[in-house]
């Protein structure tokens, strides 16, 4: 039983990596990662999302009729994030000055409906919260890689600490970079986990 | 369990009673915190301020200037009855999207320092405009606007930041626009007229 659980879990690290295999929520992921702090720190607000919304959406899942269920999930989706930007802005208002600008961005991260539509609305409450937290880990991971490799290449530095003492390439921290940054990962991604599939 | 059939009755039911919970949801949290955010936006202005001016006592005097049908706040440092600087409140568009900006000036109208208080500049590029001790922010600082030429490139004084040239520039016209402020506030101050009338002059021509 318990090992299911954990299985839910880091299911959302390789098998189920919502960038590099299911590749969903590309938006956020492209625009999000220019330095590794960012990168994770979108990944940690959507895994807060996340969990929260498939906790809250395997409960009600079974008092949604079918055809009002995207309209009612998003509603659900879209409280939440605005409630944590709230409690952000008063609370951590260094935290929410980087990530200020990314948090309304998770209502549409298609991760967040995705796991609504495909997990959260057949399962139990526990194994909800489990693939929440383990999809968002997933996406957590992801990102920071991401944004760990652009900000070295892009900007010379390390989770903000200058180690080259000047600039980087700087195509890597533009918009060009996001996608050879994400390709060449993918391909690396998908070159180590081949025969684990 | 039975899911509930998609009637009428059922989709209005649930989905009504979702937005009614989640409402209520948002504006209690929100009647929560709005106190608090509006203190941290109060503490923001103030540390800005305390950045870009010189020591002084007690509160800054806070007035507001109208230039160009456009609204900008000027908080006034006193040491004793004196002016020691203004911190006035700037921004323009940049590169990523609004950029605002504190310029404090010393009463004598020059430049004494800047402070970023908002942008979403690229990381890495025009974000470098934030870091205190880089080029581009210390080179404003002791100038003044009336024979410092604010513009960036061969027409002007200020050195641009490498491949950020729109940055640079809404930076740069920020604290024009600032200085300009710092104009129309020390006209009508009787206390800064002295200093500030001849500069007055030639910061108009200029434009």
């Amino acid at each position: 039983m318990n090992k299911l659980k954990l299985n839910l879990i880091t299911k959302g690290l390789i098998k189920d990596n919502p960038t590099f295999v299911l590749v969903l929520g590309m938006c956020p992921t492209l625009g999000t990662t220019t330095s590794a702090l960012n990168g994770m720190g979108m990944g940690l607000a959507t895994l807060v999302v996340l969990t929260l919304s498939n906790i809250v959406i395997s409960a009600v899942a079974r008092f949604i009729p079918d055809k009002v269920r995207i309209p009612s999930y998003i509603v659900i989706i879209s409280a939440f994030v605005t409630i944590i930007q709230l409690l952000m802005q008063a609370y951590l208002p260094s935290l929410y000055e980087t990530l200020g600008l990314f948090i309304p961005l998770i209502v549409v991260n298609c991760i967040v409906l995705g796991r609504a539509e495909a997990f959260a609305n057949k399962n139990t409450v526990l194994d909800s919260a489990c693939d929440g937290l383990g999809i968002g880990l997933g996406f957590t991971l992801s990102l920071t890689v991401i944004g760990l490799v652009r900000e070295i290449l892009g900007s010379g530095s390390l989770f903000g600490w200058n180690f080259t003492g000047g600039d980087g390439i700087l195509v890597f921290v533009l918009a060009p970079g996001a996608f050879i940054v994400l390709g060449l990962l993918m391909a690396l991604f998908n070159k180590l986990t081949a025969d684990r599939r | 369990m039975e899911k509930m059939e998609s009637s009428l009755k059922n989709m209005l039911l649930s989905l009504g009673s979702i937005c009614l919970v989640c409402a209520a949801l948002l504006a209690s949290v929100n009647a929560m915190t709005a106190n608090r955010i509006a203190k941290v936006q109060e503490q923001k202005t103030e540390r800005a301020i305390a950045q870009v001016v010189p020591a002084f006592e007690g509160a800054p005097v806070d007035t507001t200037v109208i230039l160009d049908e456009a609204e900008y706040l000027v908080h006034k440092a006193m040491v004793g009855d004196s002016i020691v600087g203004y911190a006035i409140e700037s921004g323009t568009a940049g590169f990523g999207g609004p950029i605002s900006i504190m310029v404090g000036f010393s009463a004598a109208g020059e430049i004494y320092s800047t402070a970023v208080i908002s942008h979403s500049e690229t990381p890495g590029l025009g974000a470098k405009m934030t870091e205190d001790e880089s080029h581009f922010r210390t080179q404003f600082k002791g100038k003044n606007p009336a024979e410092y030429r604010l513009v960036v490139g061969d027409d002007g004084d200020v050195d641009a930041i490498t491949a950020s040239t729109i940055t640079s520039r809404a930076f740069t016209s920020a604290v024009k626009q600032a200085y300009n402020v710092f104009l129309a506030a020390t006209e009508s101050d009787s206390d800064a007229v002295s200093s500030a009338t001849p500069a007055a002059g030639e910061g108009g021509s200029d434009e």
